[in-house]
């Protein structure tokens, strides 16, 4: 290639942020559609300040096993083990409702404070019933996020006092599991927020798993999971749209 | 029945049954790349495995796994953990 020629390349590629980068090296991924909406994923991660709020975040983009397991905020930490019957694809990985879960093994210490964690999940699948979309595989305690169970969403995030359900008609969407500080739990179930008081204390300290909780196997598509500090309402609010962003661009949004 | 004799329609209806003796010679191997046997106990205590573990095994030490019985599944009872 002429010096020239190396200049005019040069002046093409377009510039990722560092997140975006990162993730290309370790999954040399080469869509540029996966790309495109990596890089927005990030802008709007810093626009709305939920940056440095997020810990572990996997966007299940890819189509693989060797590329969803990947942490977009450090592609070297908390890499998914897949576990049992699950099939990966553009929209996601869907699980079998059998056996099939993925561990992420972040646990209660990963977070800087107990009273200030969130979790959450984007699910492309409406069924009803009692599926552990998030939480513990062999504790009842703690750390738990059904949605669309028997009589709506159902999230625990802190001891069985820090259970909140709200209504729920579907499973489709983004839902969060969210503990703001020591005594409130804020939860969004597809864009809307619910709360209420807790007095029990975070203790779990189990490894937190998606699609499966207490033995309950989910037969859901996840096409996004993340894990953060305590989300304030206007954090919760701009997570749903910039999470609904970015599945319109990969067109799997629901 | 076998793997050969059911639709992907059909996957959810059934699983592989497996001995003791395989069950514990696949625990925590992998069936495919980044992905690992999860053999459980449905409710009658038999040692299960399911379909996408046998169809998706490109592991040459387990594609024995593609040759064992199918038998329908019957889950234990769900936790309701609320």
């Amino acid at each position: 290639m002429s010096y020239y020629h190396h200049l005019i390349k040069s002046a093409v590629v377009p510039a990722y942020g560092a997140l975006t980068t990162a993730w290309i090296a370790a999954t040399s991924e080469t869509d540029t559609t996966i790309i495109s909406a990596l890089n927005t994923l990030e802008t709007d991660l810093t626009t709305y300040g939920l940056i440095s709020k997020m810990k572990y975040l996997y966007p299940f983009v890819g189509s693989s096993a060797a590329k969803h397991k990947y942490n977009f905020m450090n592609t070297a930490l908390k890499q998914l083990t897949f576990n049992g019957g699950i099939t990966h694809s553009a929209n996601g990985i869907q699980l079998n409702g059998t056996n099939g879960y993925a561990d992420t093994g972040v646990v209660k210490g990963d977070w800087a404070s107990l009273n200030s964690l969130s979790f959450g999940i984007y699910s492309r699948t409406n069924i009803q019933g009692i599926y552990g979309d998030m939480g513990t595989a062999g504790s009842t305690d703690d750390f738990n996020l059904y949605s669309y169970a028997a009589g709506g969403n159902y999230y625990r995030v802190g001891g069985a006092d820090g259970s909140q359900v709200s209504a729920g008609t579907n499973s489709l969407g983004l839902f969060v599991g969210n503990r703001i500080n020591s005594t409130t739990v804020r939860c969004l179930s597809n864009g809307t927020i619910t709360g209420k008081t807790v007095v029990q204390a975070f203790t779990n300290t189990q490894s937190s798993v998606i699609g499966q909780s207490l033995f309950n196997y989910s037969p859901r598509q996840y096409a996004f999971c993340f894990y953060a500090d305590g989300l304030t309402d206007a954090n919760l609010n701009n997570l749903n749209t910039l999470v609904q962003v970015f599945q319109t661009t990969l067109s799997r949004q629901v | 029945m076998k793997l050969k004799d059911i639709t992907q329609a059909e996957w959810t209806t059934y699983v592989g049954l497996l001995t003791i003796e395989q069950k514990d010679l696949i625990v925590g191997q992998q069936y495919t790349t980044d992905s690992f046997f999860n053999p459980i106990q449905d409710l009658n205590d038999n040692w299960v495995i399911s379909i996408e573990e046998m169809n998706y095994c490109d592991n040459n030490d387990y594609l024995w796994v593609k040759d064992l019985d199918l038998i329908i599944y019957e889950p234990k009872v769900q936790v309701n953990p609320f």
